[in-house]
């Protein structure tokens, strides 16, 4: 067993590392579907980390923290939805808009209500949960079965996703607004109405992953502790064709890398820490590449719907 | 007339919601909004030292800005201009420790700035020549090679050009002789700040009488319409976004030939951010993005004194930002569809 704990260690980790992008992916993907190109991630997240980590210091209780999460990322992501729905403001102006008020606010707010500290607030992270039977498998078992709950339901939401998005009647209706909106509107499918629960849902996934950062990853919050996940989960998207079974593939090939990057800073090689810190960014580069055609990209991706 | 006084009276507007949601969480979080606006601008104009460190700000950010608006007229939306600023003003610094003493200060001064500009060409030119040849999508791109240039920094400073005498991972300190000289005595307004000031015209001048504004903006309005009239598409595009990377570039070079004449190892002023807003929120012309870098270069004077005085943390203004967007080109498009 004892040659194969490296391995573990590393996709243990991944899979730990791949929790709060994935929600941010999926969550872009429904934005994206529906023609919502959605730069305001990174904000998101920000934003959820916050409300998380305040929500559960507050009240002690780790579960009202992911809840804060959910809803800050929803108003946010409605934030997103009156300025490229209602206002039909430029869609890229809009997610940097909104990036930056997520970024500033939780800054200022963490700021302004911890002031400055030795050692940054903490509170406790969950737990582990570990499946019975499943977890007591060789190699299977401590690199999916022994993770915290959110882990769980960051997989489970894949194949929900999927479903949604590709059997299910809101799924349809999803798809053809981002194609065709004005079709979809002469067939009677309210397009500002699905627009805003994309945007909003994005939100709420978006937050929860920030959440999890705070609450599951770290146990407290920093400034900037998004580092660039929101940005890289849109490119996984763009990567997996707006497609939530080819960027969850997107997602784990990127946490392995980067877990990978990780343990070889702990065991200290030869190279320079900060070039393995900057192998994520330069594998989204490579992804971006890969994936220049847009081939998948929903027809009306970017373009504000205007009803005459 | 009547239309023209009533949009300036929505914009005022629109700034003034922007400020008052901006005092209701001053309030949120317990500290005086009045006191605090009010340290903001004694901070930013109380007397001649305050309003000479808002044109010392103001350099890099006109400098950033301008880079965002160039390429931006060619729908080329530079979100790297933080990496390009960071690396051009470690460039300017490395060139000036090692030939500082070497040239005469005239000389020196020009090859600074070549040198500041020619890294920030090279910093954009992955996603320079990724975006003109390929067509990937740059934002993302550029925002990657920000998070890849703090670390090259973060490595450079703490190895090859760390400061051997410092345990602390620093640079040297430049030398007197290459620094720009102080134009005004007894403050930091130094010469840097008349040369970014001077591409304001270079720059309205190229973005409005030549041939390379007209490709420019015909790919900027429609890639294909500009296909048919005969434009090489992807040459505009790589020539517009290197010179946006040459202009970020440069405005590192205030940084430390002008202001700071060292480096530590975590350098990331947000210069770049504040100048994606500053650009959008200038309309993309040069002369009013100037004028809004130096609104801007007073907000974050201000805020220092903001944040000592009230108590009042310096990331409110980012918040501040992101409303004025909002409210700004809200009131805008409700304006237009008003009038038709």
């Amino acid at each position: 067993m004892e040659e194969f704990s490296f391995a573990i260690s590393i996709f243990t980790a991944a899979v730990r590392i791949s929790t709060p992008i994935l929600f941010a992916v999926l969550g872009e993907i429904f934005a994206e579907r529906s023609g919502i190109l959605n730069l305001g991630l990174e904000g998101m997240m920000a934003m959820g980390a916050l409300a998380g980590f305040m929500g559960a210091f507050y009240t002690n209780n780790l579960w009202f923290g992911i809840l804060a999460g959910i809803a800050v990322g929803g108003l946010i992501g409605l934030l997103m939805g009156i300025m490229t729905i209602g206002l039909r403001l430029n869609q890229t102006v809009a997610g940097i808009t909104t990036t930056l008020f997520g970024l500033g606010l939780s800054a200022f707010l963490f700021r302004a209500i911890f002031g400055i500290f030795m050692s940054p607030p903490r509170v406790e992270r969950f737990s582990p949960i570990h499946i019975p039977v499943l977890s007591q498998i060789p190699l299977i078992g401590p690199i999916f079965f022994q993770h915290n709950f959110f882990v769980y339901v960051a997989f489970l939401m894949v194949p929900v996703c999927s479903v949604i998005l590709f059997k299910t009647t809101i799924g349809l209706k999803i798809r053809a607004v981002g194609e065709n909106p004005r079709t979809a509107d002469t067939l009677g499918v309210n397009v500002y109405r699905i627009r805003y629960l994309c945007i909003i849902f994005c939100g709420v996934l978006a937050g929860l992953g920030g959440a999890y950062l705070s609450l599951a990853e770290l146990g407290f919050f920093t400034e900037g502790m998004s580092a660039g996940r929101g940005w890289i989960a849109i490119a996984i998207v763009i990567f997996g064709k707006w497609i939530p079974s080819r960027a969850f593939l997107g997602t784990v090939f990127f946490s392995i890398v980067d877990s990978l990057q990780l343990r070889l800073q702990a065991i200290g090689i030869a190279v320079p820490y900060q070039f393995l810190v900057m192998l994520p960014y330069v594998l989204t580069i490579i992804v971006m590449v890969g994936a220049y055609k847009r081939a998948g990209a929903p027809s009306s991706l970017g373009i504000p719907y205007k009803r005459d | 007339m009547s239309l023209r006084i009533n949009v300036t009276i929505i914009y005022f507007l629109a700034v003034l919601v922007a400020l008052a949601i901006g005092a209701i969480l001053i309030i949120v979080v317990g500290a005086d909004p009045v006191q605090a606006y009010q340290s903001l601008i004694v901070g930013a104009f109380g007397n001649a030292n305050a309003i000479a460190e808002v044109l010392v700000k103001a350099a890099p950010l006109i400098l950033a800005s301008l880079a965002v608006t160039f390429a931006y007229n060619c729908n080329f939306i530079n979100l790297g201009a933080e990496g390009q600023l960071s690396l051009g003003a470690l460039s300017a610094l490395v060139f000036g420790l090692y030939f500082g003493e070497l040239f005469p200060p005239s000389l020196f001064f020009l090859l600074v700035i070549i040198v500041s500009f020619v890294t920030g060409m090279i910093w954009i030119t992955i996603p320079a020549l990724l975006k003109a040849r390929l067509g990937v999508n740059e934002i993302i791109i550029t925002l990657m090679m920000n998070y890849i240039a703090f670390w090259m920094i973060n490595f450079l400073v703490s190895g090859p050009f760390k400061d051997p005498a410092s345990t602390f991972p620093k640079t040297p300190l430049l030398s007197l002789s290459a620094r720009f000289p102080k134009i005004l005595p007894g403050t930091r307004l130094h010469l840097g700040v008349v040369i970014s000031i001077l591409f304001v015209p270079i720059i309205h001048l190229l973005l409005s009488r030549t041939t390379l504004s007209y490709r420019v903006k015909a790919v900027g309005f429609r890639e294909k319409v500009a296909l048919y009239g005969g434009i090489d598409v992807p040459k505009t595009v790589l020539v517009t976004a290197l010179i946006s990377g040459g202009l970020a570039g440069l405005a590192g070079m205030n940084e430390t030939i002008g202001i700071n004449h060292y480096m530590t190892q975590s350098y990331s002023p947000g210069y770049g951010w504040h100048a994606i807003v500053i650009a959008i929120l200038g309309g993309l012309r040069p002369i009013n993005t100037a004028i809004v870098a130096i609104l801007f270069a007073a907000m974050i004077t201000g805020a220092e004194n903001m944040q000592r005085i009230a108590g009042v943390p310096i990331p409110l203004i980012t918040v501040i930002q992101a409303l004025l967007m909002f409210f700004i080109l809200g009131s805008k498009i409700v304006i237009e569809r008003v009038k038709r």
